[in-house]
């Protein structure tokens, strides 16, 4: 895999307060990449320092190889982002915003900027002036803003914050066409795991300017130890049968079923067992924990979800 | 160059910059219908030597009350233009043409200096406050780049607001004044009249009274770049514009130091027309002077802009 961004022990202080503190992640071509944690906690002046907005302290960023540190104009040629919200020059059309920073880069043509248009589907009202615009559309005109150029990875600062559900799931898929299709690095950050959920492939938790953790979507689901419920009868032959092989804790029985928390690993063992003994099973299920209370635990009580 | 287009844009996009302009062409034709219609009632007066010799007897006695040694000297001259009009035999009144008329509106190069410092204070604080600021930085151009192409264009902007000063001037005046060839302009230089070309006089007016709007849209731009802030940088420099020139003969009277003001310095007509502001200035000097605001000007905003984290 490719690695499009990295970073390596960034760190940045504000009036001697460490706003982040020694954060290292990477990114890789194809992937979607989730920038999790609590308002405040340093998402976007991670982001800023990224795209060369603010200075990094002591650590450094690399894209595409470049350091956006000593090589600023090559590194950032590689990104496309979008900042926080969507500003554009309310005053112009659509058309020449992109057309303003179409000069800026050099390289885009107009067939270009068509194209884009047309991708992100703004071409009935691209000639309209922006302040006209929806924010889901200014949220469009963003993304078109930031493909323009074709860059390797492409930034987004909560996206999905303001839009509705539609609009929400739109960006969803979008992003996972670009980064399938293009095999561009996508790098989303949100405060909501719900959505994290949805739409990355690995997530990083960040948390005070730290970051906690960085992990597989799916790992996340599937390492721990979950919680099943079980259908069997009878149930209190089940529940002495399981008592045995787990502890007392993780073993309760209620009036119809027996909840038991232990990894995936675990389960077929559990299954064999309730057969020997000659017990009937109904039913054995998930109880879906969703990535929302992963979170809570892994950022503790400090850093409640807004 | 791409930078530069993107801001002369930016600028043109935008109502104000219309309101703007259409404020100047409005001034500009007011005055000369002001012009026309009290010209109308002033007769044809061939008594005009005697009355400029009863004026100057006036003058010689007020200069003696008079405070402040420019002002002496403006007498003087006055004088001194006087009597050369009654020793060659050139009317004052004769033939208000459009060149008198554009050297009348010359005036509004503060109004035009006014607009110039609105758009220079916008350049960079307004790109803060849209937020667009984020945008335009993340592109693969250096900071200087972007903050010189900003400059250049509140340069471009400045010229053609100038131009458009000098040419609608012009026009107006061929309406109203008719384009009769000028008389010559009476140049004072050294307690003596010189008859000078008008137009080459004119433009070379235009150029040095240009000097302040060109300083004083300078410190707009950097406050605009260092503070982030439009408003503060159109109320000090307007203020200054305005006022600068008062506080510093205020200053000047009694502290030698005074000289170093810019405001001391910008009108460089002074070395040409009358005395300098503060005893013991020369044109060198105010130069100098300039220069080294200029460049101090010039060394705060791109500093400040390149060095400082955008956080808003
Ligand atoms: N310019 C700044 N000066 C001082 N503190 C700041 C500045 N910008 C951000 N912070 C602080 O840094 C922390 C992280 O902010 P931010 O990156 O905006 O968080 P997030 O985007 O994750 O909500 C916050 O506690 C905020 O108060
Ligand atoms: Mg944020």
């Amino acid at each position: 895999m490719e690695t499009v961004v990295s970073l390596s022990n960034v760190t940045k202080k504000i009036n001697n307060k460490t706003i982040i503190d020694s954060i290292s992640f990477d990114v890789y071509a194809g992937e979607i990449f989730g920038f999790l944690g609590p308002n405040g906690a340093g998402k976007t002046t991670t982001i800023r320092m990224l795209v060369g907005l603010m200075k990094i302290t002591s650590g450094d960023i690399h894209i595409g190889g470049h350091s956006v540190k000593t090589n600023f104009e090559d590194a950032v040629k590689h990104i496309g982002a979008i900042v926080e919200n969507p500003e554009m020059y309310k005053f112009m059309s659509g058309y020449d915003n992109l057309k303003h920073y179409a000069r800026m880069t050099g390289g885009v043509s107009s067939e270009r900027i068509a194209e884009i248009v047309e991708l992100v589907g703004l071409t009935q009202r691209i000639k309209e002036k922006v302040k006209t615009y929806s924010l889901g559309m200014r949220q469009r005109l963003g993304l078109a803003q930031a493909l323009l150029h074709r860059p390797k990875v492409l930034i987004l600062d909560e996206p999905t914050n303001g839009l509705d559900p539609a609009g929400i799931r739109e960006i969803r898929d979008y992003l996972k066409k670009l980064a399938r299709e293009e095999n561009m690095a996508v790098i989303v950050s949100s405060h909501l795991l719900s959505e994290m959920e949805m739409m990355c492939d690995r997530i990083g938790i960040i948390q005070n300017g730290k970051m906690i953790d960085v992990q597989n979507v799916r790992e996340i689901m599937q390492e721990d130890k979950q919680s099943y419920v079980i259908n069997a009868k009878p149930l209190q032959k089940a529940y002495e049968v399981l008592k045995k092989s787990f502890s007392e804790e993780d073993v309760i029985v209620s009036q119809q079923s027996i909840h038991i928390k232990g990894s995936k690993a675990e389960i077929p063992n559990v299954i064999n067992k309730l057969v020997e003994n000659e017990i009937e099973i109904y039913q054995v299920s998930p109880i879906s924990k969703s990535l929302e209370d992963k979170f809570l635990e892994i950022t503790g009580d400090k850093g409640g979800v807004a | 160059m791409g930078l530069i287009v993107n801001e002369w844009v930016k600028i043109f996009k935008r109502k104000t910059t219309y309101i703007m302009i259409g404020i100047l062409a409005l001034l500009i034709l007011a005055s000369s219908i002001v012009i026309v219609t009290t010209d109308n009632e002033q007769s044809p007066d061939n008594n005009w030597k005697t009355e400029l010799q009863m004026q100057n007897r006036e003058m010689e006695k007020s200069i003696e009350s008079m405070p402040g040694e420019q002002n002496k000297e403006l007498i003087r001259k006055d004088i001194a233009e006087n009597e050369y009009r009654i020793e060659h035999n050139i009317s004052p009144a004769e033939d208000y043409s459009a060149w008198s008329f554009i050297e009348d509106m010359m005036q509004l190069i503060d109004i035009v200096a006014l607009l110039t410092i609105i758009v220079a204070a916008g350049m960079v604080a307004s790109e803060f406050s849209w937020g667009t600021i984020k945008l335009l930085l993340i592109r693969p151009i250096s900071r200087v780049k972007i903050l010189l192409s900003k400059y250049v264009v509140v340069l471009l902007f400045s010229l053609a607001m100038l131009l458009l000063l000098f040419i609608i001037s012009f026009v107006c005046g061929a309406i109203f004044f008719g384009l009769d060839n000028p008389s010559p302009y009476l140049a004072y230089a050294d307690g003596k009249i010189v008859e000078q070309n008008f137009v080459i006089h004119l433009v070379t007016n235009y150029l040095l009274s240009s000097i302040g709007l060109l300083m004083f849209t300078t410190m707009a731009f950097m406050i605009s770049a260092a503070f982030r802030s439009s408003s503060l940088a159109i109320g000090i420099s307007i203020f200054l514009l305005l006022a600068g020139g008062t506080i510093t003969t205020l200053l000047a009277a009694k502290f030698e130091w005074a000289k170093y003001l810019l405001f001391a310095n910008v009108n460089l007509t002074q070395y040409f027309e009358s005395v300098p502001m503060v005893e013991g200035m020369t044109l060198t000097f105010s130069v100098i002077m300039l220069f080294i605001y200029f460049i101090i000007f010039h060394v705060i905003s791109f500093w400040v802009f390149v060095k400082r984290d955008v956080a808003a």
